[in-house]
């Protein structure tokens, strides 16, 4: 009822002379649908009353919201951020998602925060409208660096985790095919190379996302697998036996992990769940490995156990899920960070892992066309590409608000409307650029 | 050959004062004449300079060239320019700017945990990082220094007081030699090595700080030699 009295008052400009009483600021702004500015009128005509709460209330808090549940998000929370709850993202993230960097501000601000953004609320409302009985949807996130890509994939990671999907998650896939904690020889097919190590964290990980949901579902064994000689898992066995069998055996981990995609993908015909795959920087999988053989020959992708299960996941040969992923223009040059005074010539060569340089990648374009090769464009085509744009206006204003908010914006003159418009020109409204500068700041 | 030899006598006559901020370049070395004046880097200041009647002053006389590390930014600060410029390898400034910002971050982030930690206390722990920047350097500004006189076949080692300048520069230098100094390979980089060693200095701890006090300690040692400084 107190909802409908506020919304009467911004759409017919009441004075509100009416006894209104104190409610809480995210309510207010949950109640009407438009901007900062019409709230904030609102907001003040209707406190006039109450000298006292008037004080309390300040625009800068129009930054944040209470909803921590990613169902519920549209486009009321537009630009900002919520809170994901602090045993949720210790579960979602705890083998990454996030770089160092990023996990430092985490710790530093003390909670896990995301933007609410449009490309993200775009890819649920996807996920909620799909026919999930027709094979897969592909959706790829692209756009500049620093865009917020992954920060992106994460909220549908929550998403996902929210809506009970079973989450097959790779944070990094470069770790696998780059530079793996160990590689060995497959007992399989010869030419195969296991990723043992890496094989056993990411099915913890697995674990830790859908262990209730493995419990519910209880997911059978379709085959008859041989590990070893006393080592069998019988058609009927229950897919936990699999996967604790590869956290506890190392050796067999990456078999493991392959069996486990493997049989997920197939039993999803059955409709008893969804799956939802989130890769981040999913180019990786298309371009040339680090791994080599003991003659000092480069790995193929298809030859590297868990790599190629993975890949299997982005054909639209399946159904019941969907396929969120990322492509990254830093992997194709190798790219390095700092930045450097010296000018650099752009190699017409971009592919050629050999090349020490260019070092920068402004000459690649960040579609994902053209960054997933031709044999990665087949397997994702026809796949919806969704961009991620640096802030708006209103993004911008809702980042510095919320630096300010956790004290990570110091120094007064960053404080004042010039040093703010300082750091919006020299971030060209870039969310990582923004992070960057805020540093020094 | 004279002429040169007196315009530098003039130099070091004409030094400014101790303790006095020194003008960048020396009056007979200057490829500006003296009437050229130095350019207002701070737009803020530009709205009082009006009023005061200085901007009018301004209007008629040549202006120098602004020299490229020096922006009008609002967070272009003087003494941060400086320390890149004494801590850059290679011509490559930006990249030294860019670690110098990493690691600003690095010291507000260790701050700010310290006052999370303890939530009473919160308004005395410093996370500014530019203010933590210029106190550390301020803690390790050595005062006087001693410098070798050769008198009757002896060297001395004779305390010198020193201009400000002199010693930031002196601070600034030894605070990255102190990062420098680690062994290779490097499994720790810049800038969590800065933050560390400016917050250290910040406390009136750690290595640099020590340098100094050391020095100091040899000043006051050799105190009977003060005498040379006049022959």
């Amino acid at each position: 009822m107190f909802h409908k009295v506020l919304t009467n008052c911004f759409i017919h400009s009441i004075n509100c002379s009416q006894r209104v009483h104190f409610l809480s600021k995210q309510r207010l702004l949950w109640s009407s649908n438009a901007g900062h500015n019409a709230v904030n009128t609102v907001i003040s005509r209707c406190l006039s009353s109450t000298p006292s709460a008037v004080t309390s209330h300040t625009v800068v808090d129009t930054f944040r919201t209470n909803q921590s549940d990613p169902r519920l998000h549209s486009t009321q929370h537009l630009a900002m951020y919520y809170t994901i709850p602090a045993d949720i993202a210790t579960k979602l993230f705890v083998l990454g998602g996030f770089s160092g960097q990023q996990q430092r501000a985490f710790k530093t601000f003390r909670e896990t925060t995301l933007m609410v953004r449009r490309p993200a609320l775009e890819v649920m409302d996807y996920l909620r409208r799909a026919h999930y009985n027709r094979p897969v949807n592909r959706y790829v996130l692209y756009g500049p660096i620093g865009s917020g890509k992954t920060f992106t994939a994460n909220h549908v990671l929550h998403y996902g985790f929210e809506e009970k999907f079973v989450l097959l998650y790779c944070p990094n896939p470069t770790d696998w095919v780059q530079y793996p904690e160990e590689t060995s020889q497959s007992s399989y097919k010869g030419q195969r190379m296991d990723t043992p190590i890496d094989a056993a964290v990411w099915l913890q990980l697995f674990r830790t996302h859908n262990n209730h949901l493995l419990d519910e579902l209880d997911l059978r064994a379709s085959k008859q697998y041989v590990w070893s000689q006393r080592e069998i898992t019988e058609p009927g066995d229950p897919l936990k036996n699999i996967l604790e069998h590869g956290i506890s055996r190392i050796k067999h981990s990456s078999d493991c992990m392959a069996v486990i995609l493997k049989e997920i993908k197939e039993q999803s015909v059955s409709g008893k769940y969804r799956v939802l795959v989130v890769v981040d920087k999913a180019n990786a999988f298309y371009e040339s490995s680090k791994i080599k053989y003991p003659d000092r020959s480069l790995v193929d992708i298809d030859n590297i156990t868990i790599a190629r299960a993975f890949k299997k996941l982005f054909t639209n040969d399946w159904t019941n899920g969907a396929v969120v992923a990322t492509v990254d223009k830093k992997l194709v040059v190798p790219y390095r960070i700092h930045k450097v005074s010296r000018p650099f010539k752009a190699k017409a060569k971009s592919r050629a892992s050999d090349n020490w340089g260019p070092f920068t990648v402004s000459h690649i374009s960040d579609l994902p066309h053209d960054l997933l090769t031709n044999t990665g464009f087949k397997h994702f085509d026809p796949f919806i590409p969704i961009e991620v744009p640096i802030y708006d206006d209103k993004e911008m204003e809702s980042c510095l608000n919320y630096y300010n908010d956790r004290k990570w914006i110091q120094r007064p003159i960053a404080k004042t409307v010039e040093g703010r418009n300082e750091i919006k020109f020299l971030s060209a409204f870039n969310p990582l650029e923004t992070y960057e500068i805020c540093c020094g700041l | 050959m004279a002429f040169i030899y007196g315009s530098i006598h003039c130099l070091l006559k004409s030094g400014a004062k101790i303790g006095s901020p020194i003008k960048t370049c020396a009056v007979g070395l200057s490829q500006w004449s003296p009437q050229f004046a130095e350019p207002v880097l701070e737009t803020l200041r530009l709205e009082e300079m009006q009023e005061s009647g200085e901007l009018h002053e301004l209007a008629f006389k040549p202006i120098k060239a602004r020299q490229s590390s020096h922006s009008c930014s609002l967070f272009y600060d003087n003494l941060l320019n400086r320390f890149i410029s004494k801590a850059h390898l290679k011509g490559e400034k930006t990249m030294m700017r860019d670690l110098m910002r990493q690691a600003f971050g690095v010291m507000k982030g260790i701050q700010m945990d310290k006052c999370n930690a303890q939530d009473m206390d919160k308004e005395h722990i410093q996370c500014d990082p530019l203010v933590i920047f210029h106190t550390a350097i301020a803690n390790c500004r050595p005062m006087i220094i001693t410098r070798p006189i050769k008198r009757g076949g002896a060297t001395y080692q004779v305390p010198y007081p020193l201009k400000v300048k002199e010693s930031e520069d002196m601070a600034m230098r030894w605070i990255i030699h102190a990062v420098r100094d680690r062994p290779k390979p490097r499994k720790t980089f810049f800038p969590e090595v800065m933050a560390k060693e400016l917050i250290d200095a910040f406390y009136n701890e750690g290595k640099v700080v020590k340098k100094k006090q050391d020095v100091h300690r040899v000043c006051d040692a050799n105190r009977a030699y003060a005498h040379y400084r006049w022959g």
